[in-house]
């Protein structure tokens, strides 16, 4: 599986593409797509526009880019979540970790 | 508008809060609105009603003055309508008037005021007055804010006991199988105590029951009876002994329950082929045997569970003649006082016991005999009364097996062993065929998610027997999805299956689907597991996530099987 990424060297943050199904079978390709990226006090933007479904195998990839982000003083938020996906997110009380919009 | 609107006091820099000064004459209302600056006043003034209603609609103001003579509506007729409007706030209205016959200054106490100053007044009478207003208000304030707090609390109670009561509800309705020929009087005391009654069938065709009565009230019962209900259904299922189930909940009561709360029970299994019952009472009054109008009393003989660490429980035999029957009650039924303070006595208990035919229920007559004690008043204890007619038990079961009406109704299986176990299957295209168009359509995408985690559980905690807490080590949560890959790769070598069950009932406006997964593994403690408190630990979540999503969900198996209703 490959997972689309997009960086912004000018604005500093690096966009990555969640397939329609983001579950425990994206989870190397999710992890391919930031590890390499250094982003100094920028922005990681999960982009959920196009998926449809999520199990608790892509909170767990969340968390791992938070740690990654972290590590950088950088931000992690999460983009275009449908209501399905914004439930399982609120669920998880991820509000309070990642900005969610 | 016709008003003249003031600034803040500039010679008193205390803010007194916002006073309305009601007169037709500008005169007057410029000395009193000096005055009240002076006093650290914020002042607005209205020459008549209509203006003074407008600004009061507009401003929360913390004291009135009241002019009586006014054309159009008078200073009675103005306090009326502001009085109306205050709320639960408290607005003091004081009147300013040169009448001097008593009646009119009783009026003005009528109409609403709440005290009032004959003109001329000097500036000490005006402070006096008003201090002896802002004490008025102060303790109106503490008392209006006691109230609040007594209010809520009263509303936290009666939640809690609305929430025991639906647990208990859910428990009975859920682990309990109905059996026809019991007949069971319950009546709730005022608050919510908890009584509990089980029942079940065992493999075997004999029938269990269990009487139980927690010292605790409201929630205490409920979380002593969630434990309880679940432990009876799965080893009566499991067809275990009186004396394993028993000792079973004492362990778990005992560990859960701080020392002063335990479980009064009576436990009854009616052996229906030879005709004898085994009975276990610890705690409860006596249970009543009857035999051809002879009463034999069967009495408690243990502590109640969840007293000793250890229970060692020996169940009496008793042999029974079909038209027998036994009566266990919890001790709420003699114990019901009525107005007069006097408990139900046992021997009129026992007069009206005998005076039925043998084989011949004595509930209705129990029934009638309670409710000319209690004379309306209302018990203080959970009453429970469940009369079994030992002989009928066997009669009833054969005769009738238990079905659930439902008009709409569909149930699906399927088991996944080997190479299919790693395709794990697309849920929401099966939902959607099962169910064409049905009022489970909305749900699909929330039941993908429950059956989905539920697969993936029984998967890599089941069949491939992975452990989740390896994904908290720096690299552990790549590796595990590696090793997970590459046992599925030789998913066709494994010797693991999974088996799904799903049932769904329709009703009118909605229903309900039970989903059962089953796995071949050697399971975990599901009371071990507990949700993520630390929001960043990177596994757990499924569990806590299934369990918001749906009703209820039950593991029983060890932690190899889960059962989940899901209401839509």
């Amino acid at each position: 599986m490959i997972i689309q990424h997009h960086l912004d060297r000018e604005r500093n943050q690096l966009t990555i593409q969640v397939p329609e199904r983001f579950d425990f079978q994206a989870n190397r390709a999710f992890r391919e797509a930031y590890r390499e990226q250094v982003l100094p006090s920028g922005r990681y933007i999960v982009d959920l526009g196009q998926a449809r479904y999520m199990d608790s195998a892509a909170l767990g990839m969340l968390l791992l880019l938070r740690e990654h982000a972290t590590a950088q003083d950088a931000a992690v938020a999460i983009h275009g979540a449908n209501a399905d996906l914004k439930r399982i997110l609120t669920i998880a009380r991820f509000e309070q970790l990642f900005e969610i919009f | 508008m016709n008003t003249i609107s003031a600034s803040p006091a500039q010679e008193n820099t205390q803010n007194r809060g916002h006073a309305l000064v009601v007169d037709d004459k500008p005169a007057n209302c410029k000395m009193l609105a000096a005055m009240l600056k002076k006093l650290g006043f914020e002042v607005d003034i209205a020459v008549n009603g209509q203006d003074a209603l407008a600004l009061f609609d507009r401003h929360a103001f913390d004291i009135v003055f009241m002019d009586i003579m006014m054309p159009e509506m008078n200073g009675y007729q103005i306090t009326h309508q502001l009085k109306k409007r205050c709320g639960s706030r408290f607005v003091p209205v004081i009147f300013l008037t040169a009448l001097r016959n008593d009646d009119a200054l009783a009026r003005c106490i009528d109409a609403g005021g709440d005290d009032f100053m004959s003109k001329p007044f000097s500036f000490v009478i005006l402070e006096a007055r008003i201090r002896a207003m802002e004490r008025i208000r102060q303790m109106y304030d503490e008392l209006s804010g006691k109230n609040r707090t007594i209010e809520n609390l009263l509303n936290v109670t009666r939640d809690g006991e609305r929430l025991a009561d639906r647990i208990f509800t859910r428990l009975v309705q859920e682990h309990s199988t109905p059996i026809d020929a019991l007949r069971i009087l319950q009546r709730p005391a005022e608050a919510f105590c908890g009584d509990l009654v089980l029942t079940a069938r065992l493999p075997d065709g004999n029938v269990r029951i269990l009487v139980a009565d927690f010292t605790g009230h409201g929630m205490t019962a409920a979380v002593g009876a969630l434990p309880v209900a679940t432990l009876f259904r799965s080893m009566c299922e499991q067809g275990l002994s009186d004396a394993a189930l028993l000792a079973a909940i004492n362990d778990r009561l005992y560990e859960l329950l701080p020392v002063d709360l335990f479980m009064a029970a009576c436990l009854v299994t009616v052996d229906v082929k030879n005709n004898f019952f085994t009975f276990w009472n610890g705690g409860l009054p006596d249970a009543l045997l009857l035999d051809h109008g002879v009463t034999t009393a069967l009495e408690s003989r243990h502590l109640p569970l969840g007293i000793q660490a250890e229970l060692n429980a020996r169940p009496e035999q008793y042999q029974f003649e079909l038209t027998d029957r036994l009566l266990i009650r919890s001790d709420g039924l003699h114990e019901a006082t009525n107005q007069n303070g006097r408990m139900l006595s046992e021997a009129s208990l026992v007069d009206t016991i005998s005076s039925f035919e043998s084989g011949e229920s004595p509930l209705d007559g129990i029934t009638t005999l309670l409710d000319r004690h209690l004379d309306g008043h209302q018990p203080e204890d959970d009453i429970t009364l469940v009369d079994i007619p030992l002989g009928r038990l066997a009669e009833i079961i054969e005769e009738r097996p238990v079905t659930r009406k439902a008009v709409n109704h569909w149930q699906w299986s399927a088991e996944w062993c080997g190479e299919q176990l790693a395709v794990v299957p697309r849920f929401s295209e099966l939902l959607s065929g099962l169910s064409p168009g049905s009022q489970l359509a909305s749900h699909i995408t929330t039941l993908e998610t429950i059956l989905t985690e539920l697969y993936n559980n029984a998967l890599d905690h089941g069949v491939l027997v992975l452990d989740s807490s390896i994904k908290d080590e720096p690299t552990g949560f790549c590796q595990y999805y590696e090793e997970r890959e590459a046992l599925l790769e030789q998913a066709a070598m494994l010797p693991g299956w999974i088996r799904l069950n799903l049932q769904c009932y329709y009703t009118e406006d909605g229903g309900e689907l039970t989903i059962l997964v089953q796995d071949s593994g050697i399971g975990f403690i599901a009371r071990d597991w507990k949700p993520p408190e630390d929001r960043s630990r990177r596994w757990g979540r499924g569990i806590a996530l299934i369990t918001e999503l749906a009703d209820s969900v039950t593991y029983s198996e060890c932690g190899t099987e889960v059962k989940v209703l899901y209401r839509f």
